[in-house]
């Protein structure tokens, strides 16, 4: 079993994202679809080129029923409104099938909205196609990107979903500071644990890892 | 070597599992390492995932009738160290009896360490096969038939159809 920890190396190539047959994005990569309009809980029609910041924008997939997503949402709410007041672009998309769980319904999203205090648009990628643009899979995932609409941070928000003073990588927030400093983001990919976006059925699943 | 699959017979159906065990990446990886099982089913789940409960008791099956035949099936839940007695609850409702493991903070590193290409959606779905390469593997939930017939691929590929429960 001891070639089994070498594999992930030489597998990286071969990932295809689920249900998009398009690789996602790769840190440098343009802001995809972004002049897709999304219904806003303010029931304005948004996309992300209108909520693009002039320092840079950041975009987090989320949903309401995910266990992880609640973990994060104090992190996610803190980081996300420090963004606005910084002339950072914040857009939340929510790309899941109300049809597979109904907390995922316009409702049910401007509620979480509300509740949380959230100071930037969350809005409803009402086909999962800005989702499978970005190559997402999971809530919550996000992708930052620069004043030029490059990416140059994705993946989690820290290194513990469960107990923030346990985090010990703040990956989103070091990034943005980055960003804002004008320097390189040193981590600019991770992975973490989420729940899988609930894609509408065209195209999805299979969600395989390796084909 | 680790039977994570050895018999306890169904006397002990109805006795409570107390086998959960908090694991991190550095255990994980030496238990994998250690399998002299010829496949080894490595799913990831927790109790926070609807779809992953939805399909759990697919996983007790599959423990339960791959048992003795050569596979280890491994069932680790992202649930917080925090949730045991949860998932152990969850486990004795379903009348699970083979040991499952919770993993200490999944998190980059333990996503990495299991695959460059998992994005740590759950739920996920690891096939290895004797040599410890991951032959196949998915993100999201299958049908029964599905994983079993990996399962099956793998243990007739190994032991060339003398192993067919």
């Amino acid at each position: 079993m001891k070639s089994f920890w070498l594999l992930p190396l030489v597998c990286v190539l071969m990932t295809i994202l689920p249900g998009s047959g398009i690789a996602g994005l790769r840190i440098g990569d343009p802001i995809p679809v972004k002049d897709v309009k999304m219904k806003n809980i303010d029931g304005r029609e948004l996309s992300i080129g209108e909520v693009a910041g002039d320092r840079g924008t950041l975009v987090i997939f989320s949903c309401n029923h995910c266990p992880f997503v609640k973990a994060w949402q104090g992190r996610i709410v803190s980081i996300g409104n420090n963004c606005v007041g910084r002339r950072i672009g914040v857009i939340m998309i929510n790309s899941s099938d109300p049809a597979a769980d109904l907390e995922e319904d316009f409702p049910h999203i401007k509620n979480q909205a509300d509740a949380q205090g959230y100071m930037f648009p969350y809005v409803v990628d009402e086909t999962s196609d800005v989702a499978r643009a970005f190559g997402a899979r999971r809530t919550p995932e996000a992708f930052l990107f620069d004043a030029k609409g490059l990416l140059i941070y994705h993946g989690g928000i820290d290194d513990n979903a469960f107990d923030a003073d346990e985090a010990t990588k703040n990956y989103l927030k070091d990034a943005i500071d980055a960003l804002l400093e004008g320097h390189e983001v040193k981590i600019k990919e991770t992975k973490s644990q989420g729940c899988g976006i609930l894609f509408r059925s065209k195209d999805a699943p299979p969600d395989e890892i390796y084909r | 070597m680790l039977m994570l699959v050895a018999g306890c017979g169904n006397r002990d159906r109805e006795t409570a599992v107390k086998l959960v065990k908090v694991i991190d990446i550095h255990e994980l990886k030496n238990l994998i390492s250690t399998q002299t099982n010829d496949v080894v089913f490595l799913h990831f789940w927790s109790t926070y995932c609807p779809p992953c409960m939805d399909e759990f008791p697919s996983m007790i099956t599959l423990a339960d009738k791959w048992e003795g035949h050569g596979v280890t099936v491994l069932l680790v839940s992202a649930d917080s160290r925090r949730n045991v007695v949860a998932v152990n609850d969850y486990l004795v409702k379903h009348q699970m009896r083979h040991p499952c493991y919770v993993a200490d903070n999944l998190n980059d590193t333990f996503i990495t360490a299991i695959s460059q290409n998992w994005s740590g959606a759950l739920p996920a779905s690891f096939f290895l096969d004797s040599h410890g390469t991951i032959v196949e593997s998915w993100e999201g939930t299958r049908s029964y038939e599905a994983y079993d017939q990996v399962i099956r691929n793998l243990v007739n590929g190994d032991k060339k159809g003398n192993m067919k429960p």
